[in-house]
């Protein structure tokens, strides 16, 4: 009897999205979040600080616990948001996209060029006096935005969109192949012997 | 600053694949119709099909169609714009002597006014086919041009209301991947011509899914022209269903609408109004009165009523499974199209090319199980804002109410024929279950024992709650016994269930996003949470082995990156 060889598609030799090393995101981001979040949290604090100094029946000793509680509230955020933005990262391969998130629970999320349907570049008024922006990719999968990378200083923010435009529109014609090169690529670390679980 | 791929038909509107026209455009209606459009010699020989030759020309439907164009807004109005005009009725009811002379007037009007514009629906209603696409124009208020490539469109549907059927008229409708807006129905044509347009536009879907999967060096031999390919396949559609009512009954008995009605009008019931309570008081003084002196008498009264409404309900159900399914006939031609009728008053006939189809439900809930019968979802591509209103109207997924299980097989083969369902499911971490009871239902059983030390006059019973998670760990293990997986070479299988059981079946290379979530306990353990994102489902997986997970994920972005066929 012949050997009979029949290799399976051999896992070790499909790529792992697991040895990624991701991009982190701008830090001005962290400001960014921050400084909405605080400036809307002030706008109750304004309320009764004025209420109490104006309104005799609002007095100190009845509001006294309003001020600590807001306090904390002002203070987690200032400490969660920088964690939040350093766990935020994305990557880009020759083939797909990723993007990781979180703080508890951690997500990492994958897209292949060839499934993009499109992309935006969005940014929000405090954005733009920081310089940043939003990459936002849609699939065909639903009508809300599947993919969705913050904090990026505008000019990367478009070179990544132009990037993944121009992988996904040469993937669905079927000419997507691994040695392309582009200016945003050459500056990418693929460092694929870092596993980049971070803790 | 939106960006979109150039050479993709949506590049006009974010998801858009229809380009509807502006209002402003309409008064330029000539924009449309220069008369180069018209001709078919202006097409390239390669464009040309059999009927652009008849189609091609701006086509009206049949006047017939003002029927349709009439009970439309009706139907749509009792369904949908009732509830805002009730507190309408409710004054015009109270205003008195004069209130059937107002609500008469406004009949009176109203009707008018609908019979009018269903007259100029139908007048300013056209469509033909241009090249590779339907094109149409309707509208009385807001003109709109409608562009639809044969592409995008995943299914053809044939609808026979009716008030249609003595004339022999259908209401043709196209399915289309990405429509959030627009409704794609002509309706009102002969049903010649419906068959002519289904022919040409499958057969050129057909034809072109076939030269995307066929290697280049080959495409240069294929001389078939889309009304060859068309004629070939449609002599071969091989029957592969065929339900009797006795199945439909069954599907009627197993299915969960019949839950999602007693939860809708469990909901119902406290927004009664007073007066209606009346209704309910009768029946209780009624009981009272004749079996209250009997030991229980009152409760086994309130019982029996109970099961009576249940009866009803399961009727009602089966007469609903009856009335939408009935005749239920699915074949399958060989071109690789399936085509399902089904409908008692209103005949329904829909043709779904096998290349759109996404993924594959088999369900079988308990009841189900009980008739030993499987539900069958075939799922097609949907997106998010259209897809709230497809499920009201039956989904975005073909079913198949009642089948049998050889029919599970020989479908899967069918759609599937590289694929053979393994007995052997891949479960999840036990650990799930001491997680879930841990932290949801020990809480949860934590939060309702506060009364307890609130108000004493509970008693110790205030504390029983502690005892949640142990009274539902028999449900989360079955939960958890329900969850499996399969990774083939080229599909995935997911299940799940609780008291039934339900399995997804999809080839990796149609998948869109996959995501892999990890709390901070599944880190520490070696977990993750494995999210799987179709073209308009969302399959999900808790407590795989993060390995496990990884491989799935990596395995699903070489098939998705590598694989040079049309999703959709």
């Amino acid at each position: 009897m012949t050997d009979f060889i029949n290799d399976a598609i051999e896992i070790d030799t499909i790529p792992k999205a697991s040895t990624l090393s991701y991009e982190p995101l701008s830090p001005k981001h962290v400001k960014s979040v921050v400084i909405p979040a605080l400036l809307f949290l002030s706008i109750p604090l304004l309320i009764l600080s004025v209420l109490t100094i104006t309104v005799g029946k609002v007095t100190f000793d009845k509001t006294w616990w309003f001020y600590p509680i807001y306090g904390s509230i002002a203070l987690s955020i200032m400490v969660y948001t920088p964690i939040s933005v350093r766990k935020k990262g994305y990557a880009l391969r020759d083939f797909d996209i990723h993007f990781r998130k979180g703080v508890i629970w951690q997500q990492t999320t994958s897209l292949p060029y060839n499934r993009i349907q499109h992309v935006e570049v969005v940014s929000g008024p405090l954005d733009r006096y920081f310089d940043l922006a939003a990459v936002k990719i849609f699939t065909a999968g639903g009508g809300m935005t599947d993919m969705e990378i913050p904090g990026l200083e505008n000019d990367r923010a478009v070179e990544i969109r132009d990037l993944v435009i121009d992988k996904a529109a040469k993937a669905r014609a079927g000419k997507l192949t691994a040695d392309e090169n582009s200016a945003v690529d050459a500056e990418q670390v693929y460092d694929t012997s870092e596993v980049s679980h971070d803790q | 600053m939106t960006s979109s791929i150039t050479d993709t038909p949506e590049a006009e509107n974010a998801s858009q694949p229809l380009s509807d026209a502006d209002p402003q455009d309409a008064s330029a209606p000539t924009a449309a119709q220069s008369p180069s459009d018209k001709s078919s010699a202006d097409q390239s020989p390669a464009d040309q099909s059999p009927a652009d030759q008849s189609y091609g020309e701006w086509t009206k439907l049949s006047p017939l169609s003002i029927i349709h164009f009439t009970l439309v807004p009706i139907y749509k109005f009792l369904t949908q714009g009732l509830q805002g005009l009730l507190p309408l009725f409710a004054v015009i009811l109270t205003a008195g002597d004069k209130r059937w002379l107002i609500l008469g007037i406004i009949g009176l009007v109203g009707s008018v006014l609908l019979l009018i514009f269903a007259v100029l629906s139908y007048l300013r209603f056209r469509f033909r086919l241009e090249g590779d696409q339907v094109h149409i124009e309707k509208g009385v208020l807001n003109r709109k041009v409608l562009h639809l490539d044969f592409d995008r469109i995943q299914s053809v549907d044939f609808q026979e209301p009716l008030y249609f059927r003595p004339f022999n008229l259908i209401v043709l409708k196209l399915d289309s991947a990405g429509s959030m807006t627009e409704e794609v129905k002509l309706g009102g044509i002969k049903r010649a011509l419906a068959d002519d347009l289904r022919k040409v536009i499958l057969a050129r879907t057909a034809a072109k899914a076939a030269s995307a999967t066929v290697p280049i060096a080959q495409k240069e031999q294929q001389t078939k022209t889309a009304e060859e390919l068309a004629e070939e396949t449609a002599a071969a559609a091989k029957p592969l269903l065929s339900l009797s009512t006795d199945e439909l009954i069954r599907y009627g008995l197993s299915n969960n609408n019949i839950w999602v009605v007693t939860g809708i009008v469990g909901g119902f019931l406290p927004q009664l109004q007073p007066w209606e309570w009346g209704v309910f008081q009768a029946i209780g003084d009624f009981g009272d009165q004749n079996f209250g002196h009997l030991v229980y008498g009152l409760q086994i009264f309130v019982a029996l009523i109970c099961l009576l409404l249940f009866f009803l309900l399961i009727t009602a159900s089966v007469i609903g499974a009856i009335v939408s399914q009935y005749n239920f006939k699915l074949s399958y031609n060989q071109d690789g199209r399936f085509h399902r009728s089904k409908g008692l008053f209103e005949r329904v006939e829909t043709s779904v090319p096998d290349n759109k189809i996404q993924s594959v439900m088999f369900k079988r809930s308990w009841m189900a199980h009980l008739v030993n019968r499987w539900h069958i979802y075939i799922k097609q591509v949907s997106f998010g804002y259209a897809q709230a209103q497809q499920q009201a109207r039956g989904g975005d997924s073909l079913l198949i109410p009642s089948a049998k299980d050889d029919f599970v097989t020989q479908l899967q083969s069918i759609i599937y024929p590289d694929f053979k369902l393994s007995d052997q499911f891949n479960p999840i971490a036990k650990r799930y279950m001491i997680k879930r009871l841990l932290y949801i239902f020990l809480p949860i059983g934590l939060l309702l024992s506060i009364p307890f030390f609130l108000n004493s006059a509970i008693g110790y019973y205030g504390l029983l709650w502690w005892a949640l998670p142990v009274v539902c760990a028999p449900m989360v293990y079955l939960r958890w016994l329900r969850y499996g997986v399969q990774l083939h070479d080229n599909h995935g299988v997911i299940r799940s269930g609780f008291l039934g059981k339900k399995y997804t079946v999809f080839p990796l290379f149609k998948v869109q996003k996959v995501s892999v979530v990890q709390s901070y306990g599944q880190r520490k353990s070696g977990h993750a949470t494995l999210n799987i994102s179709l073209a308009g489902t969302r399959l999900s997986v808790p407590y795989m082995d993060l390995k496990d997970a990884e491989e799935w994920r990596d395995r699903i972005l070489y098939k998705v990156e590598t694989s040079s066929k049309n999703f959709m």
